[in-house]
């Protein structure tokens, strides 16, 4: 059940007068007086447009009309199934004063009510020196329907150099953008970029450290890189889950080849180099990869960051040109 | 706030949240949470390093840090505000502490990098910069001064601690263990009291450069996981692994030289025999503590009254195990996030409608009352004493300028309060980004 | 005490149909903004230069209100809509719901909450980051033509309406907190003075108001009790909510002055704690409704239905 507006009086079921035994309609219950009404299509009563508060000149817009007992579901088909039926409207013709509704296919009710939105809007935008009439014929001269209809869909055009010198060069806030991603293109991407590459390289010699450490022989032959000292420490290591030193180093700086540095590195020691030799180290769990998805992370971020910039400076540049537009229409005024 | 002086006197004195009035489902999976310190802006950090701040007059995200760089990219562990709100502290366990300008929140204003990841940091009272930091596997808590563009972190240790090992060799006497947790007095500016893996608690104090272990006491042979104290700073409580939240009064002797705790009260779960997520006291001298439960049976919070140490409150209504909690003395709230869902539960007052309000001259009274007519009630009052009376009200003085300096309920209203600058950009990035495609 | 000494005139009287009703100091003292039809002028208060920045309103704008960090403007219009318009990038958000003329706008302090009034008898609270509607407080029986907000307290929001009440609201919950009325007007016969306009103390602890019978008032709110009266147009049928202001010099002795805005084109100023007369202007404005009168530390702007706009200088 839907709730009844303030103003409507609670159902009555009533359909005669019980003074005068006339036919009584509308949520008023009073006789016919020759009054605009219109017929509700869920009760097949009919109703006044003054007591619905609808405005006398809507009356060529109805489509389908709920009288507020139906639309709230106390008659109607909505009383029984539920669905409470809506008045629906016809679109009305596009021009302000005019109620009737659109013709087929159109946003007017005829053609002439076309021409008299577009006169109307021409007489609005034009600027000084230039003729109402003449820009018409202009647009119309140059352009198809095609052009004509899509006027406007590649945002706010932009006004003749002549018309507004310097527009978006002399402006602070574009270029503070601009220069903000100008920075991140040659500064801020590079230098994590840098860093990641960095990283990646750390890794890889992180990785060969473990692998010529533990990798048992016959994957080292695969490999094809067999040297001496890894032969020597094969027959130590031998488990099914490849064992690893951590690694970390905290500026990741490889002090050595990975070939001169595992042959120095001795189980009771935890650390050499500044390189943590831990088995399993609790403490920098994962170093490498928060360090990997930190960066990428920040690569992603910078990225948007470009995006967003860009839409930025077209906002900033549309407003510039609305201004200008504007201004020009005021001169024109005065 | 002045709507507090036109409600109801006993509903807005009332000393603690009753009701569930909030629930922020946050889009991704709280693990922290902080109000700022009057109470209008929640910060929440997540598991997946993001960082929120919540308005809470709209109850809707206002900020998030690092939109331009990213905060953190592992759970973060703890938020803390700046008294102003200007700044704030996240630590996570992407091995950071970043502290944050809500000025510039796009990338952090400082950070620091640790050689694991930071249990805590939390602001101190030594000077405007500093802030207190505990990290894994670390024997003691760091000093952390943000005062310059390359933060300096110091460990928190006194001399005396350094020579301890050395002269008894290997075997040494007190193993403290790992430095977990840590609280600042909030009245002795220069007291700093830590909590280790083995259940001692260590006081400090800092001068300077120059620090020094003042005591050492050892509250119980168990892991300290919280300990807080009172804005008085006469109250401190610490909750730790043996499922028993301690309850300690301190005092401090005049050269500060000297830091006793009596425990007053113990508060346990002794029929599920839970241990305790988290605990916050109540302001001022901390008349109640509450406390979250650890355990998929216990979805609520339990509030009791310090100096009694009986439960006086249950705080119900969400459906999962709630970590983190806070209290805003402010606004009378306290936030909790959930286990499961990462939601952000909001308990507070609850003030009912004066239907009296809606015109001047009625009144609002308990039950029925007789109407007697009042000895003057209907007596003609002449007009000129009528006139006299309005005009002598017109003569006291009025004060147009000065702000009160304390709401009702006794916080300090009068202060500076930084407020988040509102991003336009993002806001019309996001109106228009599907427009220009 | 001093005296109001005219720094310029930033524009002349129009010529044109159009009505004026809203200028305002932004809070960084940098710019004057007037509503003119539907677009906002914004005057340079250092150079005097003037920008145009259109908005999308099809009727003319009644009100506007400056974002407290001074980069947006609201603006309420006779087509029931209210635009946030970043003076940078242009419209922020289109604020529709009102089913009738917007009256009055009034930001809090933090600047994510925006609020509106309207002839359709309710006030309306917005959220300026998502630009949606937070809450709808109706507690009128007319149109609500004005509200305030004090400064550093948006937990209170104050409204004055055509049916002749003032009611302090909760913000956040929008429960009507107090209602002030004058006990006379409930007995006078003659119906009751519709509130043009309300104004808060710096403080947030008094109210100022102004009635359609050409009174001021300020009031302390939470007793409930007048504390001071001024007169200034000697009528009872007012029809304009003409501007009223406290103007508040830097000195922290000194009390602020009540500046009111009449509908014969006079601007009058009060000494607020000693009601003392202290000036009364009326070379200006032709004799035009003067619409809005708003003040920043000692620099006041005055704005006549006529288009005429002034910026003057509080001089000891």
């Amino acid at each position: 059940m839907g709730v009844l507006p303030e103003w409507c009086p609670t159902y009555s079921s009533r359909k005669k007068d019980p003074v005068t035994g006339e036919e009584v309609f509308c949520i008023c219950k009073k006789p016919d007086s020759g009054e605009l009404m219109v017929g509700c299509d869920g009760c097949d009563d009919w109703f006044h447009f003054s007591c619905l508060k609808i405005p006398q000149k809507f009356n060529e817009l109805v489509f389908s009309f709920f009288c507020p007992y139906c639309q709230c579901g106390i008659t109607g088909p909505g009383a029984s199934s539920g669905n409470l039926p809506k008045t629906l409207w016809r679109r009305k013709c596009r021009l302000p004063e005019c109620y009737k509704p659109c013709a087929e296919n159109s946003k007017y009710c005829s053609e002439d009510h076309a021409v008299s939105y577009m006169c109307n809007l021409i007489g609005r935008v034009e600027s000084k020196g230039f003729d109402a009439q003449d820009v018409l014929r202009q647009m119309l001269q140059n352009s198809d329907l095609e052009k004509f209809q899509k006027m406007g869909h590649e945002g706010v055009p932009t006004p003749p150099e002549g018309l507004a010198p310097g527009l978006f060069e002399g402006d602070a806030r574009l270029r503070d953008l601009e220069s903000q991603a100008d920075k991140i293109r040659t500064l801020t991407r590079p230098e994590i970029e840098q860093q990641l590459k960095k990283l990646e390289a750390y890794v890889a010699w992180v990785k060969r450290v473990n692998h010529l450490l533990f990798t048992s022989a016959s994957e080292d032959q695969d490999g094809g890189s067999s040297s001496k000292n890894s032969r020597a420490l094969k027959r130590k290591k031998k488990s099914t889950k490849p064992k690893s030193i951590c690694g970390y180093h905290p500026e990741l700086r490889i002090v050595c080849s990975a070939e001169e540095f595992a042959p120095q590195y001795n189980e009771s020691e935890i650390e050499l180099y500044s390189v943590c030799c831990k088995l399993r180290c609790p403490r920098h769990l994962d170093w490498a990869g928060i360090q990997e998805t930190s960066l990428r992370f920040q690569l992603e971020t910078l990225e948007s960051s470009l995006e967003r910039l860009a839409l930025l400076q077209k906002i900033r540049e549309d407003q510039l040109k609305m201004q200008v537009y504007k201004e020009l229409s005021k001169s024109k005024q005065a | 706030m002045a709507n507090l002086l036109l409600q109801d006197p006993f509903s807005v004195l009332k000393e603690y949240p009753e009701r569930l009035t909030q629930t922020f489902e946050t889009p991704f999976h709280t693990c922290c949470v902080q109000f700022s310190y009057a109470g209008d802006y929640l910060a929440m950090g997540c598991s997946n390093g993001a960082v929120m701040i919540y308005d809470m007059d709209t109850t809707k995200p206002i900020a998030m840090l690092g939109g331009t760089s990213g905060a953190h990219v592992r759970s973060i562990q703890s938020i803390a505000w700046s008294r102003s709100g200007r700044y704030v502290l996240t630590s996570s366990r992407d091995w950071f502490v970043k502290l944050w300008d809500m000025k510039t929140p796009g990338e952090p204003f400082r950070q620091v990098k640790f050689g694991s990841s930071p249990w805590t940091c939390q602001w101190t009272f030594l000077s405007e910069w500093k802030c207190v930091v505990t990290v894994y596997e670390e024997t003691h808590a760091f000093v952390v001064d943000f005062a310059e563009d390359v933060p300096h972190a110091r460990e928190l240790l006194a001399s005396t601690e350094l020579q301890e090992p050395e002269e008894e060799g290997d075997q040494k006497e007190r193993d403290y263990g790992y430095t977990l947790v840590v609280c600042s007095h909030p009245k002795h500016t220069s007291v700093i009291i830590t909590g280790t893996s083995k259940g001692w608690l260590k006081a400090y104090l800092v001068d300077g450069e120059k620090t020094e272990l003042v005591c050492s006491y050892r509250f119980a042979p168990t892991n300290a996981k919280h300990i807080i104290m009172s804005q008085s700073g006469d109250r401190m409580a610490i909750n730790s692994s043996d499922r028993t939240i301690r309850q300690y009064l301190v005092t401090v002797s005049d050269d500060l030289k000297e830091i006793n705790f009596t425990l007053e009260h113990k508060y346990q779960d002794v029929i599920n025999k839970l241990q305790w997520n988290s605990i916050f006291f109540s302001s001022n001298s901390a008349e109640y503590l509450v406390a979250s439960t650890h355990g998929s049976s216990a979805h609520d919070l339990y509030l009791w009254e310090t100096s009694t140490g009986t439960l006086v409150r249950v705080l119900e209504g969400t459906d999962e195990e709630l970590l983190d909690i806070d209290w805003n003395f402010y606004n009378m709230c306290i936030a909790s996030n959930g286990l499961e869902t990462g939601n952000v539960y909001i308990w507070s007052l609850v003030i009912s409608p004066k239907w009296s309000a809606l015109a001047p001259d009625f009144e609002e009274v308990e039950e029925n009352i007789e109407y007697r007519e009042k000895e003057d009630e209907f007596d003609q009052v002449g007009q000129l004493e009528q006139q006299q009376e309005m005009d002598q009200a017109e003569e006291v003085r009025i004060d147009l300028r000065c702000r009160e300096r304390y709401d009702v309920r006794g916080n300090e209203i009068a202060v500076d309060r930084f407020v988040v600058p509102l991003d336009y950009e993002s806001i019309l990035v996001l109106k228009n980004w599907h427009k220009n495609g | 005490m001093g005296q109001l000494q005219l720094n310029c005139t930033l524009r002349p009287p129009g010529s044109g149909n159009v009505l004026f009703t809203s200028a305002k100091i932004s809070p960084d003292g940098k710019h004057v903004a007037v509503c003119e039809g539907t677009d906002i002028v914004l005057y340079d208060t250092i150079n005097m230069s003037s920008t145009v920045v259109p908005t999308l309103h099809s009727q003319p704008l009644s009100d506007m209100c400056w974002s407290p960090d001074s980069q947006c403007i609201a603006t309420a219009s006779d087509d029931f809509t209210i635009i946030i318009t970043h003076l940078v990038f242009g419209e922020l958000h289109r604020l529709v719901g009102h089913t009738a003329p917007v009256t009055s706008l009034k930001y809090t302090f933090k600047g994510n909450i925006l609020c509106s009034c309207s002839m359709d008898e309710s006030i309306k609270v917005w959220d300026i980051l998502t630009g949606t509607l937070l809450r709808t407080l109706s507690a009128h029986s007319e149109p609500v033509v004005s509200i305030d907000i004090p400064p550093f307290d948006p937990s209170i929001l104050s409204s004055g309406s055509y049916d002749g009440l003032i009611r302090i609201f909760d913000t956040a919950t929008g429960h009507c907190l107090k209602t002030l009325t004058y006990d006379k007007d409930w007995q006078s016969e003659n119906g009751v003075v519709p509130i043009s306009q309300v104004k808060f103390s710096q403080n947030g602890k008094y109210l100022l108001v102004k009635s359609l019978d050409g009174v001021l008032k300020i009031w302390d709110f939470v007793r409930g009790k007048v504390v001071r009266t001024f007169k200034s147009d000697q009528s009872n049928s007012l029809r304009y909510s003409c501007g009223i202001d406290f103007l508040y010099l830097d000195d922290e002795a000194s009390d602020p002055v009540v500046i009111s805005g009449t509908e014969t084109g006079e601007i009058i100023c009060w000494d607020s704690q000693t009601k003392q007369l202290l000036q009364c202007i009326s070379d200006k404005h032709a004799g035009s409704p003067v619409m809005d009168i708003s003040c920043l530390g000692a620099q006041m702007c005055s704005l006549s239905l006529n288009g005429e706009c002034n910026l003057w200088k509080w001089t000891e």
